[in-house]
């Protein structure tokens, strides 16, 4: 398995590779632009014609021209497209909300697509009143808008042994950042009379995978939502269509998609995505359990191995930085490999448990730099280094990997992923 | 007076569990009716085995099952075709460089399986099973792992008895940052390095340094100074370029013994699950796979009866990584 995720990369690597040097300046695509008759002082064709009504479009698309914008996965990765993962393109993402369409997929059980008027959320267990919900039932309760990040706990676990993936979009891409909207987990459970000894909440999904997690009562009753919309609309299926959970800052199979039914009661049940799944093995051969909570992390999308330097000269260095445990307090940037650092500016408003965008100028002269970024959360935890985390966690590890990367600029320009002592 | 304090309690302890003071609530929803939950209610707590239906299955009756229903995704013996999962198996190696989780290594919990099975598999059609399958195909994956024996029944007593060998391997908390492992980290903000910055791990390098290590990319050691650069204007490759003429050499010798039309291996009459490698258009068809088989899961050549050397695979990867032209 770890085997194939190597050899897959330096697929990925080599054909993005190609593909993007093909872009910058001195391309054929700029060639034809000098010839094409609507560079100054000429008039450009689009201003001597009409264009397309305003029903041509009523449900918008990206233009044309951003058509290698999208989702990919990694078809080596795993055995079959259904339960797989496909990544966000943070390389051609500006801000911080994740459009609907680019947000990372990780489905168990394949996308299901449910018949809002079908489905229903039963709760029951350990409440005084079992219920069953309706989706215009759950729109009447009182809704909330809230904006947060979502990471699947495996986002840059291909890169544990080392550097493997080419490109932000495969080493970071598990991660979105959506506004959702729904009612509180909490009115439910104050709706249901949720007993006082309920200790857990079990989630399940209604997809092929019937997807179940235990979640904690205080989280549950903390700031979890039970979530229709997303960025304002509907959710998209893949995204969990018509209702699914909002687990703010943990592990994202925790936020269970295509949400049927909630059970309260006394015990974890211990299912197979928080045992043989989502637990991490350590060097001595004993593995954590419910590390739920996404610790700080950070990652410069441009310049990335997709976006090269266009030149010598000003490069604003931008990226992301969240933390499942609140707000990002500071970001620092290293262009020697973790020598020397300076802090980034950060785009306000920075929100708790959400992607937070941040900027730092820089002049490239051209020689070779080893970029970095490092993240302090609010609560004072400071994202770690490679090295600090291999020694710790072992060779086994699969999720939870929030080191500090490194993009190693070339004197050519491009970008390439690599790890430093 | 007593009477309305303890009912002032209990409501206070139930807005404390939810985690909100009101008190309102707005009555929309229908009650859920026993059915209505019985038919959904498909949990079984992977520790206590509550939740566990009627009903039992043998060892035997689970091969049936299994070898219907599983072994096609899931290996005759567990041992998982391709990359699905590994079911069986794996047992001594959770402290090994590369570790095999499996049932029978690493899941702490017997109904678990019982659980999941029913839920999610098989995996293209869940919840096929009768409640007898369930049991009878755990009885069976549970005895492929040498857990319970040939003769075992499993039914809702019995499987919530059966102890896992790595029963003790979880440490259970609410990990925060302060009990995480990986908390030496200090921000230093000037000269934090001794040396001079050094690359340990090189995806570009992977295919290019052939005194490589097995796991492929640590050991490079480049200084920050030195290290090479492409020239200013061109894109270095990512991966150096392989001839097919190379490609075909090593498949020839290494392969096509058996993988021809007819093969010139004592013992093989016909080409092995009719891969037939002696063309170069069948080769360059067949590169996916060739992938998978020689460089990645590196099963092929089978038992390496034919001696192909980690080069010669890593060769087969540069060319493939290159669109196997
Ligand atoms: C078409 C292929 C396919 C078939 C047939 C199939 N499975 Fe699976 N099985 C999978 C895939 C894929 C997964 C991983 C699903 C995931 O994690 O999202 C899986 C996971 C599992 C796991 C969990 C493994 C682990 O270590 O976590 C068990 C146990 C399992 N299957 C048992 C069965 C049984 C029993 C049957 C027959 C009744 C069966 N499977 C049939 C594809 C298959
Ligand atoms: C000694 C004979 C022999 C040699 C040499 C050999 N193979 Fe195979 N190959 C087999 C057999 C037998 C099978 C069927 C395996 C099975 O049934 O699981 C097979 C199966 C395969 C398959 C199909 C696997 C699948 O699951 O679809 C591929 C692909 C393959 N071999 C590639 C190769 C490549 C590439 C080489 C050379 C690097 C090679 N083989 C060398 C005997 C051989």
């Amino acid at each position: 398995m770890k085997n194939n995720r190597r050899h897959f990369l330096q697929s990925a690597a080599a054909v993005t590779g190609g593909a993007l040097l093909a872009g910058i300046a001195g391309s054929k695509e700029a060639q034809a632009a000098v010839q094409s008759g609507n560079l100054p002082p000429d008039v450009p064709s689009w201003m001597k014609k009409l264009g397309t009504g305003v029903e041509a479009a009523p449900y918008g698309e990206p233009v044309k021209y951003e058509r290698d914008v999208i989702r990919r996965n990694v078809p080596f990765l795993t055995a079959t497209t259904e339960s797989s993962v496909s990544f966000t393109p943070l390389q051609d993402l500006d801000g911080v909300i994740t459009p609907n369409g680019l947000c990372f997929v990780r489905d168990h059980g394949g996308t299901p697509v449910v018949d809002p008027v079908q489905h229903r959320l039963m709760i029951h267990g350990l409440v005084e009143r079992p219920m069953v919900y309706s989706m215009v039932d759950l729109m009447r309760f009182p809704t909330e808008s809230r904006i947060y990040f979502t990471e699947c706990a495996a986002n840059g676990g291909m890169d544990w042994r080392g550097a493997q993936m080419q490109g932000v979009q495969f080493s970071h891409g598990m991660v979105h950042c959506c506004e959702w909207t729904g009612v509180k987990l909490s009115t439910l459970m104050n709706e249901t009379g949720v007993s006082p000894k309920a200790k857990w909440m079990l989630a399940e999904g209604a997809d092929a995978a019937a997807m179940t997690r235990s979640i904690p009562i205080e989280k549950a009753a903390d700031d979890v939502l039970v979530a229709w919309s997303q960025n304002g609309e509907r959710l998209r299926a893949e995204n969990g269509y018509p209702l699914r959970l909002v687990v703010p800052g943990w592990q994202a199979n925790t936020s269970v998609k295509w949400l049927r039914r909630l059970k309260f009661g006394e015990e974890p049940w211990e299912t197979r995505e928080e045992t043989s799944k989502y637990t991490e093995l350590m060097a001595d051969g004993k593995a954590l359990q419910f590390t739920w909570a996404m610790l700080a992390k950070s990652v410069i999308t441009r310049p990335c191995p997709e976006k090269p330097l266009a030149g010598k000269g000003f490069c604003e260095v931008s990226g992301l930085a969240w933390s499942g445990l609140g707000k990002v307090k500071r970001v620092d940037v290293s262009f020697d490999g973790g020598a020397n650092w300076a802090p980034a500016s950060l785009q306000e408003p920075v929100l708790t448990k959400s992607l937070t965008r941040f900027r730092i100028p820089w002049e490239w002269n051209g020689q070779l730099a080893y970029l970095q970024s490092r993240v302090i959360d609010e609560t004072g935890y400071i994202q770690p280094t490679i090295v600090e985390m291999r020694k710790a966690w072992g060779s086994n590890a699969v999720y939870h990997k929030n080191a500090i990367y490194t993009w190693r600029v070339n004197q050519n320009g491009t970008v390439d992923s690599v790890e430093v002592n | 007076m007593l009477k309305s304090i303890s009912v002032l309690a209990v409501a206070l302890a139930g807005a404390l569990a939810a985690g909100t003071a009101t008190a309102q609530t707005y009555g929309f929803g229908q009650p859920a009716t026993p059915a209505a939950i019985a038919g959904w209610n498909i949990d079984v707590n992977g520790l206590s085995g509550a939740g566990l239906p009627a009903g039992r299955g043998t060892v035997a009756e689970g091969q049936k099952v299994y070898e219907e229903r599983c072994a096609s995704c899931h290996g005759v013996f567990g041992e998982g075709a391709g990359r699905y999962p590994v079911l069986a198996g794996g047992q001594g190696t959770l402290t090994a460089d590369r570790s095999v989780q499996t049932v029978g290594s690493y899941w702490p919990y017997a109904p678990t399986l019982f659980d999941y099975v029913r839920r999610a598999m098989p995996f293209p059609a869940p919840q096929t099973l009768s409640d007898d399958q369930v049991y009878a195909v755990v009885a069976f994956i549970l005895n492929l792992n040498n857990i319970v024996p040939a003769n075992a029944v499993m039914d809702a007593k019995t499987l919530a008895a059966v102890k896992m060998p790595n029963r003790d391997g979880f440490l259970t908390s609410t990990w925060t940052h302060d009990t995480r492992p990986d908390l030496h980290s200090t921000a230093c903000m000037k000269n934090c390095k001794s040396g001079p910055v050094q690359v340990i791990s090189d995806l570009v390098s992977l295919h290019v340094t052939p005194e490589q290590t097995e796991s492929g990319n640590v050991g490079s050691q480049v200084e920050f100074k030195e290290a090479p650069a492409g020239p200013a204007t061109a894109a270095r490759p990512a991966v150096p370029s392989v001839t097919f003429a190379q490609v075909q050499k090593i498949i020839a010798q290494r392969c096509a013994v058996c993988h021809a039309q007819k093969p010139t291996q004592p013992g093989f009459s016909a080409a092995p699950m009719g891969v037939m490698l002696d063309t170069p258009q069948r080769i360059k068809a067949a590169a996916k796979k060739i992938g998978e088989q020689a460089v990645e899961s590196q099963a092929m050549p089978i038992g390496n009866v034919t001696n192909m050397t980690q080069a010669e695979r890593k060769l087969l990867g540069a060319w493939i990584a290159g669109g196997a032209k």
